[in-house]
C-alpha cells in the first residue's frame, strides 16, 4: 500500500467517529446516575460521615482494576505465549493501561478517605503498599513496550512481565487477613453476607456495575486504538517493503 | 451520634476520580486522533 494511503486509511478511520461509541456513551451516564445517587439519594454514615462516600467509587475502581482489567490482561498474556496472536498481546497491554488509571483512582481516592479515618494521608501497610508496588510494575510494564522496538520480543517480554505482575494480585486481596493491617476487611467480597444496609448495598452494587460498564468502554477505545496502531503499521511495512 | 463534618474530603475524591477518567479518555481520543495526522513510519503498535 502506498503511504499517502496508509496516511488517508488511518485519517479515514478517525473521521468514522474515532475510538468511542454508544457503549462509552452509556457507562458516563451510568458513572454519572451512580454519582448523583451516591451524593443526594444514599444516608451519611453515622461514624466516618460524608467522606465514607469514597468508598462508592474506591472499591468499585479497585475491584475493576485488580480483578478483571489485571485478570483480562494476564489471561490475555497467557494465552499470547500460547497462540502468538498478536490480537492477544493488543488486548492485554489495553487492559493493562485502562486498569492503570483505575489503579490511580484507587490510590488518590484512598489516602483522601485514609485522612479522615485514620488521621494519616498514607500508610506503609501490605494492602496500600502492595498495591503500590503493583501499580509501578504496570507503569515499567507500559514502560518496557515503549522501549523495545522488536514487535514479537516486546510482546514477549510483556506478556511475562504481566504474569509476574499478576501473581501479587491474590496477595492484595489476601493482604488483610494475612497480616495487621489498617485497612478495612472486605464487607462485600467475602463468604458471608454483605455488612452494608440495603440503601448503600444498592448504591454500592449500581457503582460496581457502572465503573465496569466504564471500564469495558475504556478498554474497547483503547482495544481499538491498538488495532489502528497495527494496521498503520503493516500498512507502512507494505510501503516500505 | 452527629457525623463529623469532612464533606470536602469525599467532593475532593469525586473530583480526583472524574478527572482521571477524563483525562484518560482525552489522551486515548487524542492518540487516535493524532494517528491519522503522523506520517508513515513513525507509528508503533504499543
Amino acid at each position: 500500500m502506498p503511504a499517502d494511503e496508509a496516511r488517508s486509511e488511518r485519517a479515514g478511520s478517525r473521521k468514522r467517529g474515532g475510538p468511542f461509541d454508544w457503549v462509552f456513551v452509556v457507562a458516563v451516564a451510568a458513572v454519572v446516575a451512580t454519582i448523583v445517587r451516591a451524593v443526594y439519594f444514599t444516608p451519611v454514615e453515622a461514624r466516618q460521615g460524608a467522606a465514607q462516600k469514597i468508598f462508592y467509587l474506591h472499591a468499585p475502581s479497585a475491584f475493576v482494576a485488580l480483578y478483571v482489567a489485571f485478570g483480562l490482561m494476564a489471561l490475555a498474556s497467557a494465552l499470547y505465549l500460547w497462540l502468538r496472536d498478536p490480537r492477544l498481546d493488543q488486548l492485554a497491554s489495553s487492559s493493562a493501561e485502562v486498569g492503570l488509571a483505575f489503579t490511580t483512582v484507587v490510590l488518590v481516592t484512598g489516602p483522601i478517605w485514609g485522612k479522615t479515618v485514620w488521621g494519616a494521608w498514607w500508610t506503609w501497610d501490605a494492602r496500600l503498599t502492595l498495591t503500590l508496588f503493583l501499580w509501578l510494575i504496570i507503569l515499567g510494564y507500559l514502560v518496557l513496550r515503549g522501549a523495545v522496538e522488536d514487535r514479537q520480543l516486546r510482546a514477549r517480554y510483556s506478556a511475562v512481565l504481566a504474569l509476574l505482575a499478576a501473581l501479587l494480585i491474590p496477595f492484595i486481596h489476601l493482604s488483610v487477613y494475612l497480616f495487621r493491617t489498617l485497612h478495612p476487611q472486605p464487607i462485600v467480597l467475602k463468604p458471608s453476607a454483605p455488612s452494608l444496609p440495603p440503601e448503600m448495598l444498592t448504591t454500592f452494587l449500581m457503582a460496581l456495575a457502572s465503573i465496569l460498564l466504564l471500564y469495558v468502554a475504556l478498554l474497547r477505545a483503547r482495544y481499538a486504538l491498538a488495532r489502528a496502531y497495527a494496521s498503520a503499521d503493516a500498512a507502512d511495512d507494505e510501503a516500505y517493503a | 451520634m452527629t457525623p463529623p463534618d469532612n464533606a470536602a474530603y469525599y467532593h475532593a475524591a469525586y473530583a480526583a476520580a472524574v478527572l482521571i477518567w477524563t483525562l484518560y479518555s482525552a489522551s486515548i481520543w487524542w492518540r487516535f486522533r493524532r494517528l491519522g495526522a503522523r506520517p508513515p513510519d513513525s507509528v508503533s503498535d504499543r
